[in-house]
């Protein structure tokens, strides 16, 4: 039964490609003529490249090679007249139009019987005419050579005729009569059944353009006799369909595929569901009706009627536009076999989701961009098996593709393993390319470079291959999707992976959706982005409070603290031009939002899930759960990202949709990148939401003459200092300290972070510093006063994260804590220190300090894996490592990091890092099973933890761990890594030994 | 459907396709008035002239943008001819809809009063004079004498140009 819904699928797969392949040749025929009467623009050209790119791409797919062949080598010669760098002339026009005939011919072929029928004669008489227009464009028109060997402008039919003939008597009987029908009517004759030996070797001849009898006979031998009986049968069939073929019957597709479908044109579907919403409407107005004049009962029972017909008939138009989406995604399985071994690269596909329906039209929309997406992973993401071996990835690449409906939308996810994009390899290619400046280059981030390989014209690999890679690829995408209304969204690591996730949204679908009010207007929310509905009543003092943050209003609910955004101001808020966005200045747009005033003594709040985390929305009035039609909204409203679309209620009037991710993004509550730390050998995206691990470690606690409390982790403390006012000088703009022997650069915590001050601290004789040690170097940061040393649960609520320099938040005793990001604040100073002073900043950085290259790079083979279930120690410790040179993967927790190791080589990690309170799998388990298992001997084991003791120490050791690790201490963590696997005993050791070594 | 409309683009077509093509030099126009001034838009491109309506704005964005219309379940953006023309005198309380389609998407002109068709010489055709300014002159493709005024020409293909670009 299974194996029977394959078949289907594959063949209904199959049937979609032809239907697919003949529509964009009737629509390449028809620009190919208009092109050729001289009516040539950029866009037409563009269309038909793409169809030839498109037609090429299927092709491979499903293993046609000749219309593969064939397809590219059109798509080459019309590459200059793209480009502009030739004139469009007959003998392109030509081959062009000879190349379309033999395709369809081909095509016709692949439906009758599924198998591609030999033209290779053809095939590879054209190709190389066609090669050539691309390659000779300079010379082709003063080489007469040239033209008299491979291009006679009006003889060029009549020589592939009279080539043919030669060879007819050969190739006749392989199946492909139809095809010297076309061509050769008046050979029909001389088809023949008995010379089908001579055919299936013509299958794989890379270029036959002459076609010498003898060895190919010769080797004929080698032929199965089933499939010769295959061929057979074939041929005759083919003989059978020749006499339709003639008369261009379009009864040709035999007659078991067209019984059960028919084509309706998606025009007529979509007017059939207008009409469909029409009726709806009127019908929601007649029940309205009904039941203010209920006196007729028999109109009553007719409404009702009515009105379940309405229902069905709505649901079943409804279905007839939405079709599985595995439709596309099952061809891919083909389409990667065939490639990884075209290109030699093991590669395994998994496919989730296929069962995620989806509106036809955004099928169709999306297929290309999906095959481009694929393509590009196997052939330029996926590395050879050996390069991946050499890695110390494992040899079979990996590349998933999951589907999924998420709230009113469905994600398409594909994410590989393979090398990853690398930002310096786009950019220079992009600047080389005259797509960007360098100097825009130099602003930018390397997600904003990597975002550059959708830019049109763009395409990273040296050579072009026919399988992808000639700078259609990706614009496509991402013209394709953003056309439908999706988006795409890209996460890179170089080395790790790519993921690339297409959102595109189901304008269909039908959509519950809560409605609520502001503005005096109403506003739809889908269902799905909601999680709860909160009521507060600002009397009763036991209700959930609002308080306010930085300015910024919190809903602290059950112990969570929510941002808040009060929907009518978000709203009247003028758009932010963003454009400079780009330098990273949003920090300074102030989003102080206040939720007042609050005249009413009710606040109702929508809690929403963006994503990763959730906030809180204040409406005026929740009014009601609707079923809504949702429709896009004209392309220029597109830039409001608020709005997902419009509906229209049921009293006729229309009500806009809420973006609720456009909305976190509008206001910049998200954390910008969170998915592109998900990339690892565990491949795709991976979510790491509340879980929280309850172990405490020690903060400081800070006065910085601001509002609010701030904490820093102690461990990153070096020592507190107090400094006489008088101590305090300027060096150029930054305040310094003189201290021990050097200066110390002093920062203030409110002007970085741009917190309004709510008091001018008092001048006082003394101010106290903390001292911050960060590899070699120090730093101060002053503080009005220094309150206590606290040990917290290190629960570090990253939500609230409005701007760099800050952490995230603790509760603690009712008390919100924010947790002040002194590395990220000592990294923005550093910058601004080495931009002052014109030097190096890279001395100072931790880890590298004074260590040489060969540390460095010793350090960039080695691969850390890090288990640890808080994503802020998580984070943290991969920073550190990876800026020290060490490559990482994250798992979070026990379950995680061993199915990680398992499904990596053995070799693969070359140290553990591991938390030791973890939900599911503990440290101590995970140790334990690390070091029963013998095939991880080499394996060192570091336990990182936020306190011990002598018995916590004894355990660990019992459980296989060779030290114990002090968490947030970074310069620890690189001395005991590099000790353990670098082999380097301490940092001034190391230094002291190559001193030696490069003085000997 | 309640709304009831004046479908005057149907009645006119036939005359402007016949019309149209033997004469050459005469073409059709919709017009109508925006703040006193007359304005018209080929005949061809007018889906359909709709009363005033129900209207939902559409928070953020820009003046011209009016809101959404409900055209018997189409979704429409209303678009404010006086914002789009810088015309700032006392506006009617209810608007007509002059609904077009610019690429592909539905769009109603909101104009405070409706005009004839008018058919036109080709002969009576100007260019758009310098002095007009340049906030409607964007939109312009000429001007038309006709009996009694001028009638400035609106080409809603610019307007969708504007509309996307400027957005």
């Amino acid at each position: 039964m299974a194996n029977g819904n394959k078949d289907s699928k594959e063949e209904a797969a199959l049937i979609e490609y032809l239907d697919e392949c003949v529509e964009m040749l009737e629509r390449f025929t028809k620009n190919l003529s208009l092109m050729e009467s001289g009516k040539v623009s950029p866009e037409m050209l563009a269309s038909i490249y793409r169809e030839m790119h498109t037609i090429k791409g299927n092709s491979q797919f499903f293993g046609f090679s000749q219309v593969g062949v064939l397809a590219h080598a059109m798509e080459s010669s019309l590459d200059p007249v793209r480009k502009g760098t030739a004139p469009v002339t007959q003998i392109l026009v030509d081959g062009l139009y000879q190349g379309a005939d033999v395709i369809s011919t081909l095509l016709a072929g692949i439906r009758s019987n599924h198998k591609e029928p030999d033209l290779h004669v053809l095939v590879g008489e054209l190709v190389p005419r066609l090669v050539d227009l691309s390659s000779n464009v300079d010379q082709d028109l003063n080489s007469p050579e040239h033209q008299g060997q491979k291009v006679e402008p009006s003889g060029a039919e009549a020589r592939s005729t009279t080539d043919l003939k030669e060879e007819v008597s050969l190739p006749a009987a392989n199946g492909n009569c139809m095809a010297l029908e076309v061509s050769l009517p008046a050979n029909k004759k001389e088809i023949e059944l008995g010379e089908i030996e001579g055919f299936v070797l013509f299958d794989d001849l890379p270029d036959p353009v002459k076609l010498p009898e003898t060895p190919q006979l010769a080797s004929s031998g080698a032929l199965e006799s089933e499939s010769i009986s295959k061929l057979e049968d074939v041929s005759q069939s083919n003989l059978e369909l020749t006499s339709k073929f003639g008369d261009q019957s379009p009864k040709l597709i035999g007659d078991e595929v067209q019984s059960e479908t028919i084509r309706v044109q998606v025009a007529l579907l979509d007017n059939l569901m207008n009409l469909v919403g029409e009726l709806v409407l009127i019908r929601n107005q007649l029940l309205q009706h009904t039941k203010v004049n209920d006196s007729d009962s028999e109109f009553d029972k007719m409404s009702q009627r009515l009105n379940i017909l309405t229902a069905e008939l709505q649901n079943e138009v409804m279905k007839t536009r939405m079709q599985p989406v595995g439709n596309v995604l099952n061809k891919f399985t083909r389409v990667v076999r065939e490639m990884g071994r075209e290109l030699g690269k093991k590669i395994e596909l998994n496919i989730y989701g296929s069962e995620t329906e989806l509106d036809k039209t955004i099928i169709e929309a999306v297929k290309d961009p999906l095959t481009h997406i694929i393509r590009n992973a196997v052939d330029h993401g996926i590395e050879l098996p050996a390069d991946r071996k050499a890695l110390g990835k494992h040899d079979t690449g990996r590349l998933n593709i999951k589907a999924h409906h998420e709230s009113g939308q469905v994600i398409i996810e594909m994410s590989d393993d393979g090398r990853g994009l690398d930002p310096k390899a786009i950019g220079s290619s992009a600047v080389h390319k005259g797509l960007i400046t360098a100097d825009a280059l130099a602003k930018m981030t390397d997600r904003e470079i990597q975002f550059l390989i959708f830019a049109p014209g763009f395409s990273t690999a040296a050579a072009v291959s026919s399988l992808s890679g000639r700078g259609v690829g990706m614009d496509v995408v991402k013209t394709n999707v953003e056309r439908i209304g999706g988006m795409v969204d890209l996460a890179s690591r170089p080395g790790t992976g790519t993921t690339i996730k297409l959102k595109i949204p189901l304008t269909l679908a039908i959509v519950p959706a809560l409605i609520v009010k502001a503005l005096n207007q109403r506003f739809a929310i889908p269902q799905s982005k909601l999680v709860e509905l909160v009521r507060i009543d600002r009397s009763d003092s036991k209700s959930e409070k609002i308080e306010v943050l930085q300015g910024s209003p919190v809903l602290r609910l059950r112990g969570k603290i929510l941002p808040l955004l009060n929907l009518s101001e978000v709203l009247t808020r003028k758009i932010q031009e963003s454009q400079e966005g780009q330098e990273g200045h949003d920090r300074q747009q102030n989003k102080e939002m206040k939720i007042n005033p609050f005249a009413v003594d009710f606040v109702n709040i929508v809690i929403l899930n963006a994503d990763s985390f959730q906030f809180g929305l204040v409406v005026d009035a929740v009014e009601d759960t609707a079923d809504i039609v949702v429709k896009s909204l004209s392309s220029f409203l597109k830039e409001i990202t608020h709005f997902s679309g419009a509906t229209i209620m049921g009293d006729g009037s229309v009500a806009l949709t809420l973006d609720v991710m456009g909305i976190s993004t509008a206001v910049r509550l998200s954390a910008e990148t969170e998915a592109a730390a998900g990339i690892g050998a565990l491949g795709g995206f991976q979510e790491y939401r509340g879980r929280h691990q309850m172990d405490f470690s020690e903060f400081l606690m800070i006065d910085v003459g601001a509002p609010g409390s701030y904490v820093i982790p102690l461990t990153v403390v070096s020592r507190l200092e107090e400094f006489d006012v008088e101590e305090f000088e300027l060096s150029g703009e930054q305040k310094v300290v003189r201290y021990r022997n050097s200066l110390l650069p002093i920062f203030s915590l409110p002007e970085f972070l741009h917190l309004p001050f709510s008091a001018k601290p008092a001048i006082k004789d003394k101010t106290p510093v903390v001292v911050i040690r960060r590899g070699d170097s120090l730093f101060g940061v002053e503080v009005l006063q220094i309150q206590d040393v606290a040990a917290l649960p290190s629960a570090i609520d990253q939500t609230v994260r409005d701007r760099p320099g800050i952490l995230g938040t603790m509760v603690a005793d009712d008390q919100v804590l924010v947790v002040v990001d002194i590395f990220g604040m000592i990294d923005a100073v550093k910058a601004k220190l080495a931009v002052e002073a014109g030097v190096e900043a890279k001395e100072t950085d931790i880890g590298i300090g004074a260590s040489s290259k060969d540390i460095l790079n010793k350090r960039r083979k080695l691969r850390v894996l890090i288990v640890e279930d808080s994503s802020f120690f998580r984070n943290y410790m991969r920073q550190i490592l990876e800026e020290a040179g060490y490559l990482t993967e994250i798992a979070c927790d026990g379950i995680e990091g061993w199915s990680a190791l398992e499904n990596a080589e053995p070799k693969y990690f070359n140290l553990v890092l591991s938390d030791i309170e973890m939900p599911g799998m503990t440290g101590l388990e995970l140790a334990r099973k690390i070091s029963d298992d013998r095939k991880y001997s080499h394996l060192p084991l570091v336990a990182i933890t936020a306190r011990f003791s002598g018995s916590d120490f004894e355990r660990g050791r019992a459980a296989g761990f060779t030290r114990y690790l002090e968490k947030l201490n970074a310069e620890k963590l690189i001395t005991e890594v590099d000790e353990l696997i670098c082999q380097v005993s301490s940092m001034s050791e190391s230094r002291k030994e190559l001193k030696l070594a490069s003085s000997n | 459907m309640q709304a009831a409309t004046e479908s005057r683009s149907d009645g006119s077509k036939d005359g402007a396709k016949g019309g149209g093509k033997a004469l050459a030099e005469s073409s059709q126009f919709s017009t109508f008035y925006v703040a006193g001034r007359l304005y018209g838009i080929d005949v061809t491109r007018v889906q359909e002239v709709v009363r005033p309506m129900h209207i939902t704005p559409i928070p953020l964005a820009p003046e011209y943008v009016v809101g959404l219309i409900n055209l018997r379940g189409q979704v429409t953006t209303a678009i404010g001819l006086r914002e789009l023309f810088g015309l700032k005198e006392s506006p009617p309380d209810t608007f007509m809809n002059v609904v077009c389609r610019i690429d592909g998407s539905l769009i109603s002109l909101q104009a405070d009063e409706i005009g004839d068709v008018v058919e036109v010489m080709e002969k009576d055709f100007e260019l758009t004079p310098q002095t007009v300014p340049a906030e409607v002159r964007q939109f312009m493709s000429g001007i038309y004498k006709v009996s009694d005024s001028l009638l400035s020409i609106i080409d809603i293909d610019r307007i969708g140009k504007f509309l996307n670009h400027k957005l």
